[in-house]
């Protein structure tokens, strides 16, 4: 399993396939303000990266793959929202 | 077998069985678009099922007819009948794989062939709309109408590209590529395609569609287009796309076409700069409009459009030769502070689009994302004046309040209006204190007006696409959330064997909850103590209502439609009554009749087997029903409906009924019967016969029924479940069929009576009555006993005599009788003493003790005792 889910963060390594957008959307759907893990990743499908732009997922570390990392990080700097969420009074 | 391939195997058969009502329904009435969105749909979910397993046979036939579904859906092909016939001969076929898949887990090999075959079948229906699809594929594809999304890609990266660019003379490509919506189930990975291209530079990767709420996401849905600049040549890319060039847009660019000027507009005229720019320029006098650009630039903020432009320009007279056009473009399109036209610059082929660009894509990417921000900022603002005026109860009326001011400073802050917030912030106050909302009224109609204001402090554009709709959904999140709520199915799919087992335990359960009567007994009788008993009965109620209310519970559980079983007739009748030739409506009532699933499963076959024999015995050909003066179509009515405990299940035909002449004559050949029974004989009585093993008085056998081993089994299979079939005929204008089912036959209720110190059980829906016969009222008719109950004789049967025990004399004492109804009849059992009436888990009696009749079966009783239940029908 290419992906670890741990209380709010989930790790992706290695080459996530599309089998994993499933349980990895699931996992987002129940979670307030999910992180990933990309550090060992190489390769994310399409269908993996469509959930994580989708959620505009925070993302702690970038994966080590140059490329990757320079796609995936514009690609969802482009999701995210530049605001802060607002604040309950 | 996996989990997932169960459940696919148990799923996709759900699908294919409505598919085939929905087909049958839609055969009928073709213009019933729901339906066939419904079928659709199903087809759907197993073509996209498929690919998760190694069924390559499945998959290309679910997906031809899922085409074909669709052409038909939209209207693209004409309605055929015979594309019903191949649909369900597609959907049997896969039926069948499905079977196979799960006795093997695998389907054998070679099946493609027959999967392309029909599929190819399939097809043919749509050969010629191919050729309008290949036409429509070129519309829709991707085309470039306008250059300046390359502005959403950061000024400085843009910048980088281009000197290097013009400093090595290499190729431009930018690309555009829609993924199917469908591509991950043909295996295909976009993103990974798009990273392969060569010399890859700029990269967005952005949604087609709004992003949906997590909720509501398909993550097998792709909705994400890719789009950027690659330094490669463009064939290089034309081949990395070779596949789905109808999915691609490429096009080559110069290096200018990346000068898209972005910021924030400004209202400043730049005229004067720009004539005399453009006069410098013809005149080739660059190093005037450096000097010109230079002296300019500073008047401007650096995220200004302006500025960017400026920016640009000076790169484009940066380099050795500045190429004029580009130059002149540049600078026209500062007078209109508008991104300048670099496709129709670029003259290549595509030029028709050239003219339609300046028109269609009119504002530049700052402006637009504006107009966007622009409207989410109104609608929230306008959201806030509508919640302002719905109803409300003081008690939340401050809250409300409260919330609005809140969502509108967000709004302002992210406008950067810090001159509002403040008014906000004294608005609030005053509202909060004099609990009037005027002044918030007035603030929001300010807000509306000051679009503009709010428009032009928006910062930053340019790196937040999508970020107005955003703000709407975060301040908004009680919508959506809501929403998804309601979506989460309340439905569990268990496996039967998981409900059996809470089904026997729960039997236990109340065995065991029966000791406690005993045990009750015991503790006044034994140890004598009467407190303690009347405790133990007090808790015996209490945990008796519980296991009654579990045994109710459970027993919905199993609870089933007996529509389930009927969902097959239409097809049956439908392809019996073709291949016979012979016109049949089918009408069904009551499908929503609930019974326990076991029962239901039971009347399956049944059921199939009297439609059948209604079909192809009852049902006449049209020339013979016209003859005899009936409508053309015969008809068959199902019915099912509750009957007290029992489920009811009438199947009327009014085709030639059942010739009583017949089935004696028969009965005799057959040695079932004498010639003398069968004169005696009512014709009621003689068409019971059917039921009678090897009996079929149809003149020849068909592949349909006939073979005379179909009404005795009708018979066996509902009387292994405790039901009753009857039969009655009505000579040339039909046969009704009855069935009786009891609802469940988890628990039974008996009566139990003492025999020779034992209890024995009596089921205890055959018992009428109980009486006590002095020995004076009996008397004898031709050796039998009989008694006279109400005005009636009732014959008396001795339960000791059936069972073959010895009959002590009774004397005068009254004889205890039970009236049972046998087959319709009253009968009178003498036995030794009635007993209570109970519920009881009846196990049949298995093994060795299996061929015993006599018995129903056993039953466990409260104090650890076995009770036998007797099967009067056998014994009598």
């Amino acid at each position: 399993m290419p992906i670890e889910f741990m209380r709010n963060v989930a790790s992706l390594k290695g080459v996530c396939t599309v089998e994993e957008a499933e349980p990895l959307l699931e996992w987002l759907q129940d979670q307030q303000r999910a992180k990933v893990k990309l550090k060992e990743c190489t390769h994310i499908h399409t269908a993996v990266l469509q959930v994580l732009l989708a959620a505009k997922v925070m993302i702690t570390l970038p994966p080590e793959d140059p490329d990757l990392a320079r796609w995936l990080i514009s690609a969802l700097r482009g999701a995210r929202t530049p605001i802060a969420p607002p604040s309950s009074e | 077998m996996t989990p997932l391939l169960a459940q696919f195997i148990a799923e996709s058969r759900e699908q294919l069985e409505m598919t085939s009502a929905g087909l049958l329904a839609i055969e009928s009435n073709p213009n019933d678009l729901d339906k066939l969105n419904e079928i659709f749909r199903a087809v759907h979910t197993i073509k996209g099922s498929s690919g998760l397993f190694e069924i390559r046979p499945v998959t290309v036939l679910v997906h031809a007819a899922e085409d074909l579904l669709d052409a038909l859906r939209s209207q693209e092909v004409e309605f055929d009948r015979s594309m019903i016939d191949l649909l369900l001969d597609a959907f049997d076929q896969v039926n069948q794989w499905l079977e196979e898949l799960e006795r093997h887990e695998t389907l054998p090999e070679g099946l493609e062939s027959r999967a392309r075959e029909l599929g190819g079948q399939l097809r043919a229906f749509l050969n010629h709309r191919q050729v309008e699809t290949v036409n429509e594929e070129t519309l829709t594809a991707p085309t470039f109408t306008e250059l300046d999304w390359l502005g959403q890609f950061p000024e400085h990266e843009r910048a980088a590209l281009y000197s290097q660019r013009v400093a090595d003379e290499g190729p431009l490509t930018v690309f555009r590529y829609i993924p199917d919506a469908q591509c991950f189930f043909s295996g295909e990975d976009p993103f990974y395609q798009v990273r392969q291209i060569p010399g890859l530079s700029l990269l967005a990767i952005v949604p087609t569609e709004p992003w949906p709420s997590l909720a509501e996401m398909d993550a097998y849905h792709c909705i994400l287009r890719f789009e950027g600049i690659a330094s490669a040549a463009h064939g290089e890319l034309a081949e990395l796309f070779r596949y789905v060039p109808e999915q691609t847009a490429l096009l080559n660019i110069s290096p200018e076409a990346l000068a898209v000027p972005v910021g924030r507009p400004d209202e400043t005229v730049h005229a004067e700069f720009v004539n005399e720019g453009l006069t410098l320029a013809n005149q080739e006098d660059w190093a005037g409009l450096r000097g010109a650009v230079e002296g300019l630039r500073d008047n401007y903020e650096p995220e200004t459009w302006m500025a960017s432009a400026l920016r640009w320009l000076q790169r484009l007279l940066d380099s050795a030769t500045p190429d004029l056009t580009a130059v002149c473009r540049l600078l026209e399109a500062m007078r209109t502070g508008q991104s300048p036209d670099w496709l129709a610059a670029l003259a290549q082929p595509l030029a028709q689009t050239a003219d339609a660009a300046p028109a269609s894509a009119p504002a530049s990417r700052a402006l637009a994302l504006t107009a966007e921000e622009e409207s989410a900022f109104q609608r929230i603002v306008a959201e806030q004046a509508r919640s302002l005026t719905l109803p409300t109860v003081p008690e939340s009326w401050s809250g409300r309040i409260l919330s609005i001011f809140t969502c509108l400073s967000n709004v302002l802050r992210y406008v950067q209006r810090a001159d509002l917030l403040e008014e906000l912030e004294e608005t609030r106050e005053t509202v909060l204190d004099t609990h009037d909302i005027e002044p918030l009224k007035n603030l929001l109609g300010h807000l509306v007006d000051a679009e503009d204001a709010a428009a032009d402090s928006a910062q930053e554009l340019s790196d937040s696409p999508g970020a107005a709709t955003e703000v709407f959904k975060a301040i908004t999140p009680t919508e959506t959330t809501t929403g998804s709520e309601k979506q989460i199915a309340k439905i569990l799919k268990i496996d039967q064997h998981k409900v059996d087992r809470l089904m026997d335990l729960i039997g236990e359960l109340v065995v065991a909850k029966n000791a406690l009567p005993y045990l009750a007994q015991r503790a006044e009788k034994i140890y004598g103590v009467r407190d303690m008993a009347r405790e133990i009965k007090e808790q015996y109620a209490v945990i008796n209502r519980i296991a009654q209310d579990l045994q109710g519970s459970i027993m919905q559980v199993r609870m089933m439609p007996v529509g389930q079983v009927f969902q097959r007739f239409p097809r049956l009748v439908r392809d019996l009554s073709k291949k016979l030739d012979k016109k049949i409506q089918l009408i069904i009532k009551g499908e929503d009749t609930e019974a326990d699933k076991n029962i239901i499963e039971t009347l399956a076959d049944p059921l199939i087997h009297i439609l059948r024999n209604s079909i192809d015995h009852g049902i006449e050909p049209p020339e013979e029903r016209l003859l005899a003066g009936k409508a053309e179509e015969g008809a068959i009515r199902v019915n099912a409906y509750q009957d007290n405990d029992s489920v009811a299940i009438e199947i009327n035909d009014d085709g030639r009924g059942v010739d009583a002449t017949a089935v004696k004559n028969k009965a005799v050949r057959r040695g079932l019967l004498t010639e003398e029974q069968a004169e005696a004989m009512t014709d009621h009585e003689a068409v019971q016969l059917i039921f009678a093993p090897g009996l079929s008085t149809a003149e020849q056998v068909s592949d349909i029924s006939g073979r005379g081993v179909g009404m005795d089994v009708v018979r066996n299979s509902i009387d292994r479940v405790g039901g009753a079939v009857t039969v009655n005929s009505r000579r040339g204008a039909g046969t009704d069929i009855r069935l009786t089912l009891p609802l469940s036959m988890a628990v039974t209720h008996v009566m139990a009576v003492e025999l020779d110190g034992k209890l024995l059980g009596i089921p205890m829906d055959l018992v009428v009555e109980t009486v006590r016969l002095p020995p004076a009222a009996l008397f004898s008719i031709k050796h039998r006993e009989t008694f006279v109950l109400r005005d009636q004789v009732v014959p008396l049967a001795r339960l000791r005599r059936l069972l073959s025990m010895d009959e002590p004399a009774t004397g005068e004492a009254a004889l205890a009788t039970l009236v049972v109804k046998v087959q319709g009849e009253n009968i009178g059992l003498v036995v030794d003493n009635f007993r209570e009436g109970m519920e009881v888990i009846l196990k049949p009696m298995e093994g060795v003790l299996g061929s015993l009749r006599q018995y129903a079966g056993t039953a466990l009783l409260g104090d650890g005792s076995v009770m036998l239940v007797i099967n009067i029908k056998e014994l009598l």
